[in-house]
């Protein structure tokens, strides 16, 4: 990208697209969805193949959570770190979105499964929902700041 | 909130990216903040204020 017919610095263009909190969120976000993967394989091979008991069961099943969970704080903190104040806006408003599709999508699927015996979905499902919601209403709320 | 910052721009022959490049903020948040669509917090319009050298009050009008 050359800029010798303008007088004015060229503008660092990987700040528009990623911002240097968003840069570390994604160092710190893939590695340790790569360990999720692992894990994941791992446990569900363990209790295909010599299912725990005890304790070591309850622990095994958790196992794959820890990763996820970590990668929850780290995106609490990007939209802290996040210094650009109108995309932090942005981001806390997907994440609203995100909750509130979750709120409405578990409130009726609950009600399905109690009263007229939908099938039982397991919870975690809930952090699947959240994620998707929330990475779809991204270009809606570009769109009204456009 | 009704602000001159594309009147202070173009006298300056800044582009958007540009004035977002000098405030350290996305160009998006400088196209936001000139539609009127966002209003920026007290410490990024003071910045906005001293980079165009005049009071907050000559930029952005309420």
């Amino acid at each position: 990208m050359t800029s010798s017919s303008h007088p004015s610095p060229a503008p660092r263009k990987s700040r528009e697209v990623w911002s240097p909190a968003l840069r570390r969120y994604m160092r710190r976000m893939w590695p340790t969805m790569a360990v999720y993967a692992v894990v994941l394989v791992g446990v569900i091979r363990l209790f295909d193949t010599h299912p725990p008991a005890g304790p070591l069961k309850y622990a095994a099943a958790v196992a794959p959570a820890i990763p996820l969970l970590i990668n929850f704080w780290f995106y609490g903190r990007y939209v802290v770190e996040e210094d650009d104040e109108f995309r932090r806006l942005q981001i806390v408003l997907t994440m609203l979105i995100g909750l509130a599709v979750v709120l409405a999508a578990s409130t009726v699927w609950g009600f399905l499964e109690v009263l007229a015996g939908a099938p039982h979905i397991p919870v975690y499902w809930v952090a699947v929902v959240y994620v998707v919601a929330q990475g779809l209403s991204a270009p809606l709320v570009g769109w009204r700041y456009r | 909130m009704k602000n001159r910052l594309k009147v202070l721009r173009a006298e300056r022959d800044w582009s958007q990216a540009e004035l977002a490049e000098r405030l350290d903020v996305s160009r998006q948040s400088v196209n936001a903040i000139e539609t009127g669509k966002y209003d920026p917090s007290l410490p990024l319009a003071f910045r906005i204020a001293r980079l165009f050298g005049m009071p907050i009050e000559a930029v952005f009008e309420d």
